[in-house]
C-alpha cells in the first residue's frame, strides 16, 4: 500500500477520533450535557461500576466502541510505526517493524472486540 | 578622509580533518574589521593573514551560488550574506553544516543533497518526446502559473534547509525539504507531465509524509523560499490526485505564432531576429 493511502486513513481516523473521543469524554465528564447520547441510571455517577455495566449493555455504546477500537488502533499504531521508521532509517527494518505492528494491531483488535462483545452479550462481564 | 571605524571580533572556527583520527578542534582568531564585512570576508582575511590552512568553500560572494553555507553562532547561514556586525556578538562560532559529512574544516559534503535533488527529477518531463527532442517552439506558461511556483525557482541548492531539518537529522533516508519543494515546483509547472514518474520518490515512507512541519527549513532559507509550505502543498496535491479529485493534466502546448492578419498594437517593438 502506498504511503499516501496509509496517511489518508490516518488523518481520517484522526477526524473520527475527535468525534468519538468527544462523545466519550462528554459522556464521562459532562453527563448532564451529554445525557441525550447516553442516559445514566438514576442517581449514578458515569465512572461507577453500575454505570460501566449499564453502558456495556447499551447497543449505542457497543457500536461506538466497536468503531472506536479499530480507528484508535490504526491511528496510534501508524503513528508508532512512523516514529520507529524515522528512528531506524532503514527500508528493510521498516517492513519488519511494520509487519510486527500489523500483527500486534490484529491481536489487540481481536482481544478488544472479544471483551466488548462478551460484555454486551452477557450484559456485563 | 575619515578613518574607517574598526571593531575587534573573536572568530572561533571548528577544524575538522576526517583523515586525522584526533577528531575536531576549535581555533580562535582575533580580527579587526570595519562595518560591512561579511563572515566570509572575515574568513578570507583570516586565511590570508593568519592561517592559510583554514578550509572553507565559496564562489560568488554575493548570495547566488550557495557555496558558503556554514553554521554561524548555531544557525545555518550563508557566510557571504551574513554581516559580521549584525550578529550582535564579538564572539562568533563557525562550524560545518550538520546533517552532512564533513570534507575538511567547515566544508560540508553536499553529495547527499544533490543526490536527493536529482532523485525527484527536477526538470520538465513530457510525454511527447518528439517535441522535446526536436522542439518546434516554446511551451506555453501562463503568468499565473509562473507566479504560483516562482518562489521555489529561487532555490540555490545551498543545503541550509536540509541542515536545519530535524527530520533529516534522525532519518538519513528522508528526501528532505529542498528536493520535495523542487518536486512541487515541477509538478505544479503547467508544462510538466511527470507527476506519476516522481510519485515513487515522493509517496514513500521516507518521502513527503515524513515532514512534521517544524518549518526550520523555511526559517533558514537565504532566498526566502518556503520549502515547508511547498511540502504541505505537495501533500495536498498527492492526496487530491490519489483520491481522483484532481486529474493528471496534459502539459501545456507549444506556443503558436501570432494569428494571421492580426494587427500589431502601436508602440510594441518587433521581435529580434532568430539566432538559432
Amino acid at each position: 500500500m502506498k504511503d499516501s493511502i496509509r496517511w489518508i486513513i490516518h488523518i481520517t481516523c484522526g477526524g473520527i477520533l475527535i468525534v468519538l473521543l468527544g462523545l466519550h469524554m462528554g459522556a464521562m465528564h459532562l453527563p448532564d450535557i451529554f445525557k441525550f447520547f447516553y442516559p445514566l441510571p438514576e442517581g449514578s455517577d458515569p465512572v461507577q461500576w453500575s454505570a460501566v455495566i449499564s453502558r456495556a449493555k447499551d447497543v449505542t455504546t457497543y457500536a461506538l466502541y466497536m468503531i472506536f477500537l479499530p480507528v484508535a488502533l490504526y491511528h496510534g499504531l501508524y503513528g508508532l510505526w512512523n516514529v520507529i521508521a524515522e528512528a531506524l532509517s532503514s527500508r528493510k527494518l521498516d517492513k519488519i517493524v511494520g509487519w510486527v505492528i500489523v500483527l500486534a494491531g490484529i491481536a489487540l483488535y481481536i482481544y478488544g472486540a472479544y471483551t466488548t462483545t462478551v460484555s454486551f452479550i452477557n450484559k456485563g462481564m | 578622509m575619515e578613518m574607517e571605524k574598526m571593531r575587534k571580533f573573536i572568530i572561533v572556527v571548528q577544524r575538522n580533518d576526517p583523515s586525522n583520527k584526533q577528531g575536531t578542534k576549535w581555533n580562535d582568531y582575533s580580527i579587526e574589521v570595519p562595518r560591512g564585512t561579511t563572515v566570509l570576508d572575515a574568513l578570507i582575511k583570516i586565511k590570508e593573514e593568519q592561517d592559510n590552512t583554514l578550509s572553507f568553500r565559496y564562489s560568488c560572494r554575493m548570495g547566488v551560488c550557495g557555496s558558503c553555507g556554514m553554521m554561524i553562532n548555531g544557525l545555518p547561514m550563508l557566510g557571504c550574506q551574513t554581516q559580521i556586525y549584525d550578529l550582535e556578538s564579538d564572539h562568533i562560532e563557525i562550524s560545518p553544516l550538520p546533517n552532512y559529512d564533513v570534507l575538511r574544516d567547515i566544508v560540508s559534503d553536499l553529495t547527499n543533497l544533490f543526490e536527493k535533488h536529482k532523485s525527484v527529477m527536477p526538470w520538465i518531463i513530457r510525454n511527447d518526446s518528439k517535441e522535446t527532442d526536436n522542439p518546434s517552439g516554446e511551451f506555453f506558461q501562463s503568468p499565473q502559473n509562473l507566479e504560483w511556483i516562482y518562489q521555489f525557482t529561487y532555490c540555490l541548492k545551498c543545503g541550509l534547509c536540509l541542515s536545519a531539518c530535524p527530520t533529516a537529522a534522525t532519518d538519513k533516508l528522508y528526501t528532505g525539504p529542498q528536493a520535495l519543494a523542487q518536486a512541487y515546483r515541477y509538478i505544479m509547472d503547467m508544462r510538466d507531465e511527470g507527476f506519476s514518474e516522481r510519485l515513487s520518490k515522493i509517496d514513500d515512507s521516507h518521502g513527503v509524509w515524513r515532514c512534521h512541519y517544524a518549518s526550520s527549513c523555511s526559517q533558514v532559507c537565504p532566498k526566502g523560499v518556503d520549502p515547508a509550505l511547498g511540502i504541505q502543498l505537495l501533500k495536498r496535491e498527492v492526496v487530491l490526485r490519489k483520491l481522483r479529485l484532481k486529474r493528471q493534466r496534459k502539459g501545456a502546448e507549444v506556443l503558436s505564432g501570432p494569428i494571421e492578419g492580426a494587427k500589431k498594437k502601436e508602440g510594441i517593438p518587433s521581435a529580434p531576429p532568430k539566432n538559432i
